[in-house]
């Protein structure tokens, strides 16, 4: 299983070569032109990462970056996986692909199906992982990319889908010769990737952490369909009474979840963790194990952007040893992490009981 | 002209359809106070469609319907099963209507429910399918031929987000020279689409898909007369009214309110559709269109877009009575 990271112009492009020892075998990196950022600013990106800092926005930084990985024998993708690309974005992308057409990528992530069909109508024969913001949630899925658009390289499972989904898929793409990749870690809104509309990024925070959707209000509902015939007759008591019910309900589940949220205070080992345990926000490392065994040929772990070059390198260390380890059970996986906390079950994206 | 459909996602509203569409006397004082958005935006988009219909056609709202649209688009665990299915089929034929069954994103298991429907009901004459997954998509182009398929809203994945639908956003002026310029190209983005492209819509019409789902979202009143010209994509547009969609995921987060541990996860076996009990609402120091998630998904109220989008002719608005949880 192969080890795919994000890296950015925040990492040298020295580092390069502790990044692969450490174990990365992939690389994938952004690109925004200064031709695209004077038309479209920050807000609206070409690969889904709104910040200057997690893309290299020269054709000398990436001619010199691509150099150095594949010197380094290791691969590097392309990321442009926005979701959806009208006609004049389309053409400024395709100049800015004329711009780096020199530059030998081992292959494009790439999200919308529109853009993907004009990539291969241009001639660019360069192979196409399909992106998580994609949508391959089913074989059906994947089954539609790979009968439309040539020369598939590889397919991101989407996060959200479960272990038992992802064995199903897997089974039918691995007969098949279509090869996967999952995410590894890092933090996963609740949201669905690729059916989120909201704005993300820069000076405008995404929908899930704006205080608008931090501070939600929680109501019951009071009526069912019937609710023209009913309303009537329905006494004004039973609303304010709903409302309190409601409340003391919400009080209830909060002191439980406080309750249950007690884990031991943190230790010394594990507070020396916290840079790392960061980086890796969820995390889906326990469930890599069996993953391989279904046949899974990547996992991701997206590190654009991250600024901590020494957590980010012990992260892809102890990612490389899961992968590498036989027999990585969940008991090793924590031992490995070692940080009983913050495997107390919040923050598993796979591996989750109550979905398999 | 317009066509009008009625998008109803539960089969209790398609059983009593008359109640569902019925305009009562507005409830009095706190009364009002006691109905959810859901029920009062039932209420005043009944009595904008029924104005309109007066006024423009001389008869009923309710006269005017033609089609039903049936289903949902965001969750597995509300995919009817096949018997809700041939349920509704039956209420809908009865009733002189059309169906179009509408599939959401869905896993494996849920595509296995969705194609029992599909099986059915590619026995039936003139039935459409409304897919927001690729993966329906190709069930339908290579295996239920006999069904017409339907681009869902869920596709056209331009950018509508509440909180700038009244009011505007910050451009960032890192490295830039003209953000003025950016505003505007930045607003094309949340217009224009990648059915713009030919050559994605010539594909589309491979697969025989011959119509489109787009959303009421306020855009200025000449942008709308420029959008939904006949033949802008060579596709009919359906436009859904009252509630446009903004995101929704796997992980509901209504059901994982209600959960022990804060577990996040409750895609599975934890939902005993707590979506039907609560919801949440928001509250924005800035001034935006009320929305509301309901289950696993966030829908934005544009009711009061009415006016200024029903007196350009696009092929059919999807009127939703409530919000299709």
């Amino acid at each position: 299983m192969n080890i795919i990271a994000g890296i950015s112009n925040v990492n040298s492009p020295e580092l390069i070569r502790s990044y692969a020892e450490a174990g990365v075998d992939e690389f994938f990196i952004g690109y925004i032109a200064d031709s695209w950022s004077q038309n479209y600013g920050w807000e609206v990106s070409c690969n889904r990462r709104e910040y200057a800092n997690c893309n290299y926005l020269s054709v000398e930084e990436i001619e010199n970056l691509v150099s150095i990985i594949h010197n380094n024998n290791r691969k590097v993708l392309l990321t442009l996986n926005a979701h959806e690309y009208n006609n004049e974005q389309i053409k400024q992308l395709f100049r800015m692909l004329d711009d780096i057409k020199h530059i030998p990528f081992d292959a494009f992530i790439v999200s919308n199906f529109a853009l993907m069909l004009e990539i291969r109508k241009a001639g660019i024969e360069t192979p196409i992982n399909i992106s998580i913001g994609s949508g391959a949630n089913t074989y059906e899925a994947i089954n539609f990319y790979t009968t439309n658009i040539e020369n598939i390289g590889r397919v991101v499972l989407p996060r959200k889908l479960t272990f038992n989904e992802m064995t199903k898929i897997a089974e039918k793409a691995v007969k098949n010769g279509i090869k996967l990749e999952v995410f590894g870690l890092t933090d996963a809104c609740f949201f669905n990737d690729e059916y989120c509309f909201s704005w993300h990024g820069i000076l405008n925070k995404s929908f899930c952490n704006s205080p608008m959707y931090k501070n939600r209000i929680t109501n019951s509902r009071l009526f069912d369909a019937n609710w023209k015939q009913t309303i009537s007759k329905t006494p004004i008591e039973l609303y304010y009474n709903k409302k309190i019910q409601v409340e003391q309900e919400i009080q209830k589940l909060k002191t439980k979840l406080s309750f249950e949220r007690t884990v031991p205070p943190i230790g010394n080992e594990e507070m020396s963790k916290l840079h790392i345990l960061n980086v890796i926000g969820k995390c889906g490392l326990c469930a890599i194990q069996k993953l391989k065994e279904l046949g899974v040929d990547a996992v991701k772990v997206p590190l654009r952007g991250f600024m901590s070059t020494q957590a980010n390198i012990e992260v892809i260390k102890l990612v490389k040893t899961i992968v590498e380890e036989p027999d990585a059970t969940p008991e090793f996986c924590q031992k490995a992490l070692n940080s009983p906390n913050f495997c107390s079950g919040n923050n598993c994206f796979y591996n989750y009981p109550h979905s398999n | 002209m317009t066509e009008l459909c009625i998008y109803i996602s539960k089969i209790e509203l398609l059983e009593s359809l008359g109640e569902t569409l019925e305009i009562i006397q507005k409830p009095e004082g706190d009364k009002y106070a006691m109905l959810s958005l859901n029920e009062k935006v039932n209420q005043l988009s009944l009595n904008k469609l029924s104005v309109f219909f007066k006024q423009k056609f001389g008869r009923d709202y309710r006269a005017g319907f033609t089609r039903i649209y049936f289903g949902n688009e965001t969750c597995d665990r509300l995919i009817p099963d096949r018997k809700t299915i041939e349920k509704a089929y039956q209420i809908i034929s009865e009733k002189g209507y059309e169906m179009t069954y509408v599939t959401p994103y869905t896993g494996p298991e849920g595509l296995t429910k969705i194609e029992e429907n599909l099986s059915f009901l590619n026995e039936k004459e003139n039935v459409e399918v409304v897919f927001n997954d690729w993966g329906v998509l190709q069930l339908l182009d290579k295996k239920y031929t006999k069904l017409e398929p339907v681009m869902g809203r869920l596709m056209v994945k331009v950018k509508r987000d509440p909180r700038f639908s009244k009011s505007g956003y910050s451009v960032h002026n890192h490295a830039l020279d003209r953000t003025d310029k950016i505003a505007k190209r930045q607003e094309e983005t949340v217009i224009n689409s990648s059915l713009d492209i030919k050559e994605y819509r010539e594909l589309l019409q491979s697969k025989r898909v011959d119509r489109v789902g787009m959303e009421m979202v306020p855009y200025d009143e000449d942008v709308i007369k420029k959008q939904f010209r006949k033949n802008k994509w060579e596709f009919p547009v359906d436009i859904y009214w009252p509630w446009t969609y903004v995101t929704s995921g796997r992980n509901c987060q209504i059901a994982a309110y209600t959960q022990p541990a804060g577990k996040i996860h409750p895609a599975g076996k934890n939902c005993y559709l707590q979506c039907q009990q609560y919801e949440f609402s928001f509250n924005s120091d800035k001034e935006m269109l009320d929305s509301v998630q309901r289950g696993n998904a966030i829908w934005m109220d544009t009711t009061e877009l009415f006016e200024r989008y029903i007196k350009y002719d696009f092929d059919r608005l999807i009127y939703q009575p409530y919000i299709p949880v």
